[in-house]
Parts: structure tokens; sequence; C-alpha cells
């Protein structure tokens, strides 16, 4: 079976905000359910401990960031510390503050809202794929992006 | 007494289910346990030069899922006061051979590791609070 290249997506960490677990859930979908074979993902805080496996991510993959509030961390950390985004996905411009920059509670994320994300970052990225110059990439294929040990 | 808050911060890993045991268990102390002595920051955030400013100095309590402790590195970055470190695997060796969940979704185990690492970080905030009563 022909290897398929892969689009990195960094959700940023988003602790404090709804809209930091709305990015963190969009990313987990896509690597989970929505595109498991075409995803790859990386602790955005492993950009600021990280070797340089971490730091030249955006420079191996085609990139899309996914935001939860306006700050935009992933986006500007990525490009900091990493290499430039193929595109930004900010939630705030979305879903609207009213959704993204409420603290973090308890509520399950509504339905619709991830519908709505959904559609948006699809649309992202099934156009940065289209536009992907593989043949260009030096593609790493199979980094999980995470630190954490199989300690069970 | 907000200015005196504790920040809870963890790694938030997005890869494996140990960043999501940090993450359930930092927001089950700033949410239920310590609402009123806790608080939480986005870690990502923390690389920005505004949000150093009004971290720096401040007392933080890391919760980390792997060796890299990037939680506890970028707290130290910051100029934060880390005042206790603590690694989710080291909680999830309690229930060996059961599985915690994943990068997801949690077990019935996973929920049971992030209780305990919670009651461990409110018995901690507990101690900070009364040791700068004493003060």
């Amino acid at each position: 079976m022909e290897e398929r290249p892969k689009i990195g997506v960094i959700s940023c960490s988003g602790e404090k905000c709804t809209g930091g677990s709305i990015a963190r859930m969009i990313t987990r979908k896509m690597l989970d359910t929505w595109r498991p074979h075409d995803v790859v993902t990386v602790c955005l805080p492993l950009f600021i401990a990280g070797g340089s496996e971490e730091r030249t991510f955006a420079k191996d993959f085609p990139t899309i960031t996914i935001d939860g509030c306006k700050k935009k961390c992933a986006y500007r950390i990525t490009e900091k510390l990493s290499g430039k985004v193929n595109a930004c996905v900010d939630l705030s411009e979305v879903l609207g503050d009213e959704h993204c920059e409420s603290d973090i509670n308890h509520e399950p994320i509504s339905e619709d809202l991830i519908i709505k994300t959904k559609k948006e970052v699809l649309q992202v990225f099934d156009r940065i794929r289209a536009e992907a110059n593989f043949k260009e990439l030096k593609q790493s294929g199979n980094y999980q992006g995470c630190g954490c040990v199989d300690e069970k | 007494m907000s200015d005196k808050k504790i920040y809870i911060l963890p790694c938030s890993g997005i890869g494996k289910v140990y960043g999501l045991l940090s993450r359930e268990a930092a927001h089950k102390v700033v949410l239920d346990l310590e609402p009123q002595h806790t608080d939480i920051i986005c870690l990502a955030s923390l690389l920005l030069d505004e949000v150093k400013e009004q971290v720096a100095g401040r007392s933080v309590i890391c919760i980390d899922g792997c060796p890299k402790c990037c939680a506890e590195k970028s707290s130290v970055e910051a100029g934060m006061v880390v005042e206790k470190k603590y690694l989710t695997s080291h909680f999830v060796r309690k229930y060996r051979g059961e599985d915690p969940g994943t990068g997801s979704e949690l077990t019935e185990t996973g929920k049971k590791v992030v209780d305990d690492i919670a009651k461990t970080i409110q018995a901690d905030v507990q101690e900070i609070i009364q040791e700068r009563g004493e003060k």
C-alpha cells in the first residue's frame, strides 16, 4: 500500500478557555476519525521544551494551526520556533468570541459547534492538501509528536 | 485573593492519554476542588511576552505527561516559581494492567487517575495556603 504524505495539524493547548478545548477536540477528531491516515500532530508545548525534531516540524510537514482564541498561540509559536505554517484556523473567527473566549467549564461542547468547526477545518485541510507539493518534502512519516511513554 | 492564586499548569499533551490526564486533573482542581485558591493558564501562551509579564514570580504546580516535562520547563522559562511538579505516568502505575484511555477519551480507570492527581494537588494547595497564612 502506498504511503500517503501527511499534513501537520497543531492545536493550541488551550487550558483556559472553551475555544482551546474545541481546538484540541477537533485536532483529536482529525487524528482519530476525520483524516486518520493524513494527519500528524505534535504537542505545542514540545516546541518550547523540545529538541530539533519538534522544531523542524513545520519544515517537514505542510502545517495547519488550530487556535482557540485571538491570541493565536499555536500559530505564533509554530512560526516563531518551527517554520511558516500554511494556514491558521482561528476558532474565534469561525465560532465567535462568545463561544471561544468563555472560561473553561465542565459543559460538553455542543454538536453544532463541532459540525461548524469541522466544515471549516476540513475545507482548509483539503485545500492545503491539494496545494502541497509532496515531492519536495522529506517527511519522516511515522513521527508521533509526543514524548509520552507507554507505561501502563 | 486573585493575585495570590496558585497556577495549575498541565502539559496538555495531545498525542497520548498522559496529556489528557494532566489536563483533566488541572481542570478538576481549578473548577471543583480549589477554585478560590487556584487558576489555570494556557501553557502555550507562556511564550508570549505579554503573558510572561503577568505570570513571572507567581507560584505554579506543574502536571506533566512525560519526562520531557514541558509544563515545568515552560514555567521556569516564564519566571514562575514551581512549588510542586508531577508526572501523570507515576499515578497510572497504581493501576498497572488497566487501560486509562486515549488522548481523546478517558476510561473509568483514567477518571480514577485524574481524581488521584487532583486530590494530591489539592493537598499541596492547602499546604501552600497554610504556609502563606503563617508568614
